[in-house]
This record gives structure tokens, sequence and C-alpha cells, in this order.
């Protein structure tokens, strides 16, 4: 059947929130920042999908084996609460969507405490399957965005490795426990003890060695993605995600065994990844590129060579260039796929990384400094901090351009970080804003001119929605798929939606057009009058 | 509640579904369910070079200039000290073609290697470097398939091994007391054995007697071997006094310009 665009921009949708998820493995994201992030994309992505499962039988493909847990806000008493979608399974994208948000907001307020919703699931996945299966979909919910406190993952494999080394099999340690009882409703595991501490009789030695291989293989197999990564995208997430893999699976290796020589060598190895992945995430700027670490790589690269080690070792053994990306030269890692973000990663990157203040002010290249500091606001607290003169432009300097780990702050100025963080951040977003006005209105319709648009501003809903409007008559099918990325880059815009269902209808597709309307009218319910904070807008919007 | 049950809510005729979720952004959704699928009854079995291990064992780890440029360097007997202090003067080399010791390339395959081989520490050649660790599969041992087995690099490593005496004919395994010292390493054969439980058996026989022989406080310990191989019938060949670790210089050297390694497996008991 004729495939829909509605049913298309959903999918782009959930990818959107699983890779904030992704990204925030290893940013440690302040919780106000996870909070603004579900409230401006989870909150209307549940109603977007709730409405096309009710409207159209929106539903995960059968070939998807997409991991879920359960939550604390909407689960069906009867639903299984762990495992993954498949053929016959009932859970819905809406379901994966409020988990996420459910996982996201607990991690938060808990930290690496673990969280009382993910013991008790795999717990209870572990007596409907077994210890194996579970650590995989363990794995799997840490890929797939559920998991942003690696740590408290770590706690949660030793329970059940260590748990399970007590007892005779694999749901005994449920049972163990449960006090001696396996739950068999939603209600009943969420009451239920579901206690993982096993103290005094725990003897790690005694832990499965098919197990801990299990890990390590799952570990070993997932570096290898990462550096089968073919666009920026795909490394960048994959280097948040692998230092998270490599957390766990040191945790797990070192339970408390002497280690054989090979095992400790494999140890110091993916030891020498997890450190390039955060050397990886400390060095991207608001605007990551492969050009950014290609210095570090370089540095790293040329060790291996004066120790005769040589360039295959280096690319073997170190995840500092993706496979894809070897051998090119500086101006092939300028250009796409290796340039920037694509505009399906730059919201989420920007919450995440904490440098902007949402995929709308995303820029593929830096802002030349002098628009910075024309910003009066920016101007004002620079002055009220002890910053003037030429010292501005170092301070904005050092806190725009520099990646975090080598900011510094100029004599003399009493600023926190955060403070300055955000006000830099603030100024971006004005600037950019300011830019794509003047540059919306002139520029044109031409191909050149929309796709340069789009290169400088992927992540920019305003951007995409104006240039469907420009393009409706001329090029109908580019402008809806434009009017999608709009709605997908601000899924709780109603004006975003309806552009959508109008696109469609003018291209002849009524019944795609009615279910984004629908779209629309859910999500305008979730937004009250003078809503603060979302500051998607669309072209005809008026602007402050 | 093992079946996922129905939720209750509506379902409409047409049923639009979400294909393809994530492929696009890295999504491992699909590895997932196909390496869960291929794990099956065999385990698969993780191999890493000796180059490897040696340097861990080097304490200069990697990044630190550590100036280990050749393999006399690396094969210092400090560095050697720590295997040979695990493995307590038990080793081995396991000797074969992948071609026409089909029996045996199964067993490797087979994944219980490891466990069989307990405190012995067991080489082997693999046709590719594996400075990072390899997985030991259907795939390997591919680039020799073809190479005529007198030039295979398992039987330039016997002839090495056993130089001036002629080299005992493939497939076998020789045991030898250390890495560092001199030692006269005993060959033992697997030779008309017809497949990989009988490979298995043979092997699990002479790591057994292997233990038992080759500890250092006892007697010479080749002689003890070969006593008790000679004691359960199974034969063998002895070679000459070795530096074992000139062989192990050469060996790496030459595997090294063949784009080849010396590996063990990856086990997780010491």
């Amino acid at each position: 059947m004729k495939g829909s665009e509605v049913v298309e921009g959903a999918s782009g949708v959930l990818r959107q929130l699983v890779s904030f998820g992704r990204l925030a493995v290893n940013a440690r994201v302040p919780p106000d920042r996870t909070m603004d992030f579900v409230s401006r994309r989870i909150a209307p992505a549940i109603r977007v999908f709730d409405t096309l499962e009710r409207e159209a039988g929106l539903r995960f493909d059968d070939a998807v084996r997409f991991p879920f847990m359960a939550n604390r806000l909407r689960w069906a008493e009867n639903a299984s609460p762990a495992g993954h979608t498949g053929v016959g399974c009932r859970v819905s994208p809406a379901d994966v969507a409020i988990s996420l948000g459910d996982a996201w907001g607990l991690q938060s307020d808990l930290g690496n405490v673990l969280s009382p919703v993910l013991r008790r699931c795999a717990l209870w996945h572990c007596a409907a399957t077994d210890l194996k299966a579970t650590l995989d979909w363990m794995f799997d919910l840490l890929d797939h965005g559920y998991v942003t406190s690696p740590d408290s993952l770590v706690k949660l494999v030793y329970g059940l490795l260590i748990g399970r080394s007590l007892v005779a099999s694999d749901s005994e340690v449920a049972l163990r426990a449960n006090e001696g009882r396996l739950p068999s409703t939603w209600t009943e595991l969420w009451s239920s003890p579901g206690t993982l501490t096993w103290t005094g009789d725990a003897d790690p030695t005694g832990v499965d060695s098919r197990l801990i291989e299990h890990v390590l293989r799952r570990c070993l197999e997932r570096i290898e993605g990462v550096r089968a990564s073919a666009t920026l995208d795909e490394w960048v997430t994959g280097q948040c995600v692998i230092w998270g893999v490599v957390w766990l699976t040191q945790a797990v290796l070192n339970l408390g065994r002497p280690k054989p020589l090979a095992l400790r060598a494999i140890d110091s190895q993916i030891e020498e990844i997890r450190a390039d992945a955060a050397a990886l995430c400390g060095e991207w700027t608001r605007e990551p590129s492969l050009e950014e670490s290609a210095g570090h790589a370089q540095e790293v690269l040329d060790s291996y060579v004066a120790q005769g080690l040589g360039a295959d070792r280096f690319h073997r053994e170190r995840l500092l260039v993706p496979a894809a990306a070897r051998g090119l030269d500086a101006p092939a890692r300028r250009r796409p796929p290796w340039h920037a973000l694509s505009w399906e990663l730059a919201d989420p990157w920007a919450f995440a990384s904490g440098r902007l203040v949402d995929g709308e002010c995303y820029r593929t290249e830096p802002l030349p400094i002098e628009a910075l500091l024309q910003d009066e606001v920016l101007n004002r607290f620079l002055a009220e901090h002890g910053v003037d003169g030429k010292a501005r432009r170092d301070a904005v300097q050092a806190e725009y351009v520099m990646p975090r780990m080598f900011r510094f702050k100029p004599e003399g100025a009493n600023y926190q970080d955060d403070a300055m963080a955000f006000a830099v951040a603030r100024a971006h977003a004005a600037a950019v804003d300011e830019e794509i006005t003047r540059e919306l209105s002139r520029s044109s319709a031409a191909d050149a001119s929309v796709d340069a648009l789009l290169y400088r501003f992927p992540g920019s809903s305003r951007v995409a929605a104006a240039l469907s409007d420009r393009l409706a008559a001329g090029n109908p099918d580019r402008a809806v798929e434009l009017a999608r990325r709009a709605a997908v880059l601000a899924c709780g815009d109603p004006a975003a939606w309806q552009r959508f269902g109008t696109r469609l209808h003018e291209r002849g597709r009524p019944d795609d057009a009615r279910l984004a309307h629908l779209c629309a009218d859910a999500v305008r319910e979730l937004r009250p009058t003078g809503a603060a904070g979302d500051r998607s807008r669309s072209a005809s919007d008026a602007r402050d | 509640m093992r079946a996922c049950a129905p939720s209750g809510r509506q379902r409409a005729g047409s049923s639009l579904t979400l294909a393809r979720l994530c492929a696009g952004n890295g999504c491992v959704v699909g590895s997932a369910v196909d390496w869960r699928g291929g794990g099956g009854q065999n385990r698969a079995v993780l191999a890493l070079s000796l180059v490897t291990q040696l340097e861990e064992a080097s304490a200069l780890g990697k990044g630190l200039s550590g100036n280990i440029r050749s393999f006399d360097a690396l094969l210092q007997p400090e560095n050697l000290a720590a295997l040979e202090q695990a493995h307590a003067g038990r080793f081995a080399f396991l000797a074969f073609h992948p071609a026409a010791d089909v029996a045996v390339v199964d067993y490797v395959r087979g994944g219980t290697l490891s466990d069989d081989s307990g405190d012995v520490f067991t080489l082997f050649t693999l046709d590719a470097e594996a400075r990072w660790p390899v997985e030991i599969d259907q795939a390997s041992f591919g680039a020799w398939l073809d190479v005529e087995p007198s030039t295979h690099p398992a039987y330039h490593l016997v002839r090495m091994l056993f130089a001036p005496k002629p080299a005992p004919p493939l497939p076998g395994v020789a045991f030898f007391g250390s890495l560092s010292g001199d030692d006269e390493p005993v060959f033992a054969s697997l030779q008309s054995l017809a497949d990989e439980t009988a490979v298995r058996e043979r092997l699990r026989m002479l790591f057994s007697v292997a233990q038992g022989a080759l500890d250092k406080r006892q007697r010479p310990s080749a002689d003890a071997l070969a006593v008790a191989l000679e004691q359960r019938q199974l034969p063998f060949e002895r070679g000459g006094r070795t530096s074992m670790r000139q062989w192990l210089i050469r060996a790496l050297r030459y595997l090294d310009e063949n784009k080849a390694d010396l590996v063990s497996v990856v086990g997780l008991v010491v």
C-alpha cells in the first residue's frame, strides 16, 4: 500500500525522542533541560501517536523489535511490562514515548540510584524469559534511549548476575527478590518488593562466566557498529552510547574475579574506547563535526606510527575515526555526511548538549562573534560581571567557540559558568532568529536558494515551514516533504501539523491530510493560552 | 502474563505501520535479533593476539611511548613473566591446516578449547591479525585454505620448533614448559582422528596429561610428559633443546610478514 506521509512523520518524531535518550547517555543533562524536552517533545508526541493509533491503527511494524519497558503513568494491566515489540505485541508508539519520558524523569530525580521501574521490569523479564535474554534487553534499552544513567544499569546487572549465582535457576532470581511470589499483573509487579540487594553471601566469583562473555560480545559488537557509522549522526550518537556500553561491560568484566591476561588486555582496550568517546564528546562544540576531532585523532595516529604500531592498528583498536571516513582529507570531512548533524539530530542534540536553546537555532557553522557581541542583553550581563572592553570578545569567544573542556574565564570576570553559557546560548538564539528572518526575506524558491537555507539551518522548523509555503505551487512534492519536516521538528506546534495537512490536501492526499489535521487538533489541546517556552512558530505567527 | 494481551484500545481496519523505525540512525534493532538467533548451541570463540597480551603484561600500556618496536623487546623475560606465572609451565601450540585438517578446525570453531585446555596456555595461528579481539567463525582461516600444506604457517612454526630434526606431521599439539627458557617440546599427534568429537576426546586427554606432567616442580617436564603419553599409548615426537623465546620471536616475525597472527582463545577462567 502507498506509504503515508503522516506515518513517516510519526516515525521521525519517535526517532527524535530515541536520539535524545542516546545522546544523554554521557551528557549528564541537567534535570530541567530533560523536563523541558519532555514537555516540548514527548507530550505532543504522545498526542500524535494516540491520534494516529485511534484513527489509522498506527503500530510498530511486525519486523521491528523495539525494546519496551512499563511506565508509571499509563500501562495496561495485563500487558507485559518488559520485552520487545513484534508479532502479536500490543505495545504502541505512544506507550514507548510515555515510558521514555517516565524513565528520563526518574533518572533525573534519582541520579545513579536504580530506577524502581527498571528494576522490577528486569526481574519480571528474567522470570518470563531467561537472564541472558534480559541482559540483551537491557543493552537494547541502553541503545534505544531509555537509560541515561549507565551507573544505575551497572547496579541492576550486578544485582542480577550475583543474584543468579546464589540460586539454581533464572526464574528463582525473581522469586527470591519477591519473597517467593511471581507477580502476574503490572499492578502486582509495581507493588512487589523487587529487592536486588544481596549482601554477605554475595561471592562474585560464582557468577556464570558465559554471561560475562555474552556481555563482552555485545560490547565488542556495538563498538564495530559505531566504527561502521555512515553519517555524523550515527557517529555522534554512537560515541555517546558506547561510553555507557563500555562502562557497563567493564563493571561486569571486573566482577571481583582475577582476570586472565587476555581479558585484562581487552579490558584495557575497551577502556581506551571509552576514553576516546569521552574525549570526543568533550571536544564537540555546539556544531559537532568530524573535522573537530580530526586533530586529536591525528595526534593519536601519529603516536601509533611513532611507536611502530602502524595506522592499520590505530584504526582497528581505537574509535577515533569512522571506518567510512578513513583517509578523508579535510575538504571531504567538511562535506556531507560528516560536516554537520542532519535535521533529524539537530533538536535532540540541542537539548542534550545544553549549548543551544533548541534545534531552531542549530547552525551548521558558528556565527561570527560580532553577531553575538551586538546583543544588548549579553552585553549587560557581561558588564554586570566585570567584563568589558576587549575582554568581552575574549569571554564570548571562550564560551561560544571553545569545546566545553577548553573553556576559560578572562581575568576579572565573575560570572558563573552556567549563567554565561545560558547568556551566550540566548544571544545565539536571538541572532540566529534574526538571521533566519533576513535570509528568508531575501531568498527565492530556486533549488539552490532552498538548499542553502536548509543546509545552514537544518533543525529549524520555521525555515522548513516557510520554504514549504514558498514551494507549494511550484514543487508540491518537496513542499510536502518540508511540511513534514517542519511538523517533526516542532511536533508541539499545531500550525505545523495544520500546514502539513494543507500541503497533503493540495497534493491530492485527503486521507493523509485528514490525519495531519487531527494531529494538529490533538496537539492544540496541549497548549494553554499564552504558552511560554515553546519557541516553535510558523511563518504566519507574529514575531515578538 | 507471558503474551502481550490486548490493551483494550480500538484498532481501525486499515493499519498504517511504523516501518523500519530508526533504520537511518544506526539503531541496532536488527542486529540484536540476528545475533541472538545466531548464538545457538555453539559458544562462539574470541581470540586475541599474543602480542596484545604481552603488551598488556609489559605494564607500559597503550597510551605511553612504550617503544616496543621489536618482538625482541616485547618478549623480554619480564613481559613473559605474567603468563609464565599464571600458567606455571603449561604451554601448547596447536598446529593444523584449515583445509586438510577439517576435524581440528571444527573443534576450534566449536568453542570448547578454552574449557578443555584449562590452565594450559594454548596458542594457534590465525590467518589474520588479531591485535583487537576477533571472533573465530566460519570465515576464519579462509585465507589459508588454498595454501600448500607444506608452506602453511603452522607447518613453518613446527619446523622451526623442531629444527634441525625433521618436523613431525600435522595436525598435532606441541607442549612446552615455558616461553622464556630452553625446553624440549613434545609434539602429540592428532592425526587420523575422524571428526570434531574425536579431536575433542583426544585433546581433553592430552591437556589433562599435560597439566599433570608439565609442573616444573617435578622432574624435567618434557620427560614426565613423554612418559605419561607413552603409558597411554598416545603417539608423540620429541624435539631437541630449543630456546622458546627465540622460537616465539621468529614465529611472530614470520607471521607478521604474512599478515597472520599467533593467538590464544579468550577464556574467563584463569
